[in-house]
């Protein structure tokens, strides 16, 4: 089983300070992704999902724990020694218009991917970026457009084309679907699925919108204010959500039959510069006892395979 | 898209759209093509030379032989305006050059890094910021001694600061850009994200300041001139023109209208491609 798994990052941190205040990132987040495997990772605006992918592909530094890339610590690499490691994950970002240089033409775009790692001659990167192109959908004639003549889903595309051009393993999609019309959400749901059944890729799925991840993810994380609340299998935590959050996040998901629950998260989520002592969620949390207010819980395992961070649950 | 033939318009040929909607800035764009082809062309379209003199024809008003007249030493006025033209040209883009390499890299290298090197070239930005310019341009041409170069330096060497920190604030905003930290997360290092990411992405705010920061460097050029620190007579300039020609107002009006006319088109014709290209560059499609 360990061998599967692709990637692993084990109690990550990351504060920011923000004048005199800090803001508590991500606050001891741990998971794991086997290969070939999608992880959902959800949660609210604000709770932490983008800081956690630009500490896993290592464009800001930790303020403590782990990443462990197919066996590697590659936590604390230097630039030059993590070059091999970039070529094997990328990012997909949210939105797709400022994620593409205005000054190059798409063609060029894909094609600096081959020219940061010296790979193949001119006609050979000519004849990849086609390549590309024609698998994620884009009319390959299209190379020596500007990113400014393409729609926002051709836009995303062409990010995605990017993303898999140096045959990278692991790829991160940022909430890739938030800036796009719900029509299109769906074109774009099926090409992350094609390619990743057709080239074997690992997902980190990034949403704020279970209902988006459900069809994804073989595996959910559920992130609140820094912290993973539950984490588990998707059948698991669709059916049996525990913690009193994930239920509230559920409730919001239309069911079959087009009704919602009547579950409402009260207030708003506190801020990550004054976190509230004990649990995260205890300000909000309907079932909350005095427990909650004066200890953190740990994210403990209750089933196999299915873990929760809430002292109600864990009794 | 769908519409094969707008294939390919690259983001300055999106501006260049957006700048030829604007008629005043392109009038302003043709004259100085034409300002800077008369500076060029002065000592072969010039008439006579500039320090020719004429006693039999002393404060000649306009007339078929001098074209705007002439001064107090029977110089031709036409020639000298020409000349003038060429010189404040010369200064104006001299000075600016200089002020774009130095602003361009200092600024490049303080947004791009960050951190200490930031710090200590804003504290130094601050502080040329907070010296009287004229002063120092004064001071500096004292030092340096009279002509072109020390015109440059002088003007450059308080110049440079607003480029510098023009450059450092879009050079910030623009790396946190996604496409840079796509292109960092790739392994693209940081010569390749300056020169292919950052700086074709600043270069238009920059040539917005290079057309809009001309006019000024030639007002401190007249201004330098006014005191005779320009450059060396009887080498002409619009400073040293305008100043002979205040005096003679009453008399002959032809000698102040005539330099100070083309120093308010030269400048206003640099200003309005300057409007122009910052609504172009604005302007979100
Ligand atoms: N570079 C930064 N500097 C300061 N605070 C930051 C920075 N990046 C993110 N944050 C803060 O960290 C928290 C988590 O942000 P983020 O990871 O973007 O959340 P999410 O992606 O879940 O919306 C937010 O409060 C955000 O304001
Ligand atoms: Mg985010």
């Amino acid at each position: 089983m360990e061998d599967k798994i692709l990637i692993s990052v084990k109690n990550l941190k990351k504060y920011f300070s923000r004048g005199k205040d800090i803001v508590h990132a991500v606050e001891d987040v741990s998971f794991n992704i086997r290969r070939g495997e999608t992880l959902g990772l959800v949660g609210e605006s604000g709770s932490g999902k983008s800081t956690v992918a630009r500490l896993i592909i290592r464009l800001i530094d930790t303020d403590g724990g782990n990443i462990i890339f197919d066996g590697v610590d590659i936590t604390t690499l230097s630039e030059k020694a993590l070059k091999p490691f970039r070529r094997r994950m990328q990012i997909v970002f949210q939105d797709p218009a400022s994620s593409l240089n205005p000054q190059m033409t798409v063609g060029t775009i894909i094609k600096e991917q081959f020219l940061i790692h010296k790979l193949g001659t001119k006609q050979e990167q000519e004849k990849w970026v086609e390549e590309l192109l024609e698998k994620v959908g884009i009319d390959p004639s299209f190379k020596d457009a500007y990113p400014h003549e393409f729609s926002g889903g051709q836009q995303q595309r062409i990010c995605i084309a990017r993303a898999i051009a140096l045959r990278s393993e692991f790829i991160i999609c940022d909430e890739p679907l938030s800036s796009l019309d719900v029509s299109i959400q769906a074109q774009i749901i099926k090409l992350l699925e094609d390619l990743q059944k057709e080239l074997g890729l690992t997902y980190l799925f990034i949403s704020h919108d279970l209902a988006v991840v459900k069809h994804l993810s073989d595996s959910i994380a559920v992130m609140y204010l820094g912290k993973l609340v539950e984490f588990s299998n998707k059948k698991d935590l669709f059916s049996n959500p525990l913690h009193p959050y994930t239920i509230t996040l559920l409730s919001s998901v239309p069911t079959i039959k087009g009704e919602e629950k009547e579950v409402e998260l009260k207030g708003e989520p506190p801020s990550p510069i004054n976190p509230p002592e004990g649990c995260p969620f205890n300000p909000r949390c309907p079932k909350k006892e005095d427990i909650c207010e004066r200890e953190t819980p740990i994210l403990e395992e209750i089933c196999e395979g299915h873990f929760v961070a809430c002292h109600i649950v864990q009794r | 898209m769908g519409n094969k033939k707008r294939i390919g318009r690259s983001y300055w040929s999106n501006i260049w759209e957006k700048f030829k909607r604007n008629k005043l800035a392109v009038f302003g764009l043709i004259f100085v093509c034409i300002l800077i082809l008369l500076g060029i062309s002065a000592p072969w379209l010039a008439p006579y030379p500039y320090d020719e003199v004429h006693y039999e024809a002393v404060w000649t008003p306009p007339c078929r032989e001098f074209l705007a007249g002439t001064d107090q030493l029977g110089r031709d006025i036409f020639s000298r305006l020409l000349y003038s033209l060429r010189n404040a040209i010369i200064v104006g883009l001299g000075a600016q050059s200089l002020i774009v390499v130095i602003g361009l890299t200092l600024g490049l290298i303080a947004g791009f890094y960050g951190g200490k090197t930031d710090n200590i070239l804003m504290r130094i930005v601050d502080i040329v910021y907070s010296f009287p310019s004229y002063l120092l341009n004064i001071i500096l041409v004292l030092v340096l001694g009279r002509g072109y170069f020390s015109i440059f330096v002088a003007i450059a060497a308080t110049g440079w600061a607003g480029m510098a920190r023009l450059v450092r604030g879009q050079t910030l905003s623009t790396k946190s850009r996604d496409f840079v930290e796509a292109a960092r997360a790739s392994g693209a290092g940081n010569n390749r994200i300056m020169f292919r990411y950052i700086l074709p992405n600043i270069i238009g705010p920059v040539i917005y300041s290079i057309f809009s920061g001309i006019p000024g460097v030639m007002l401190v050029e007249s201004g330098l001139s006014l005191i005779g620190l320009g450059v060396r007579p009887p080498m002409p300039s619009w400073g040293l023109m305008i100043s002979e020609g205040t005096g003679q107002f009453l008399y002959n009006p032809y000698m102040l209208l005539a330099p100070a006319g083309m120093l308010v088109l030269t400048i206003l014709s640099f200003n309005f491609v300057a409007f122009g290209l910052r609504d172009a560059l604005s302007a979100r499609e």
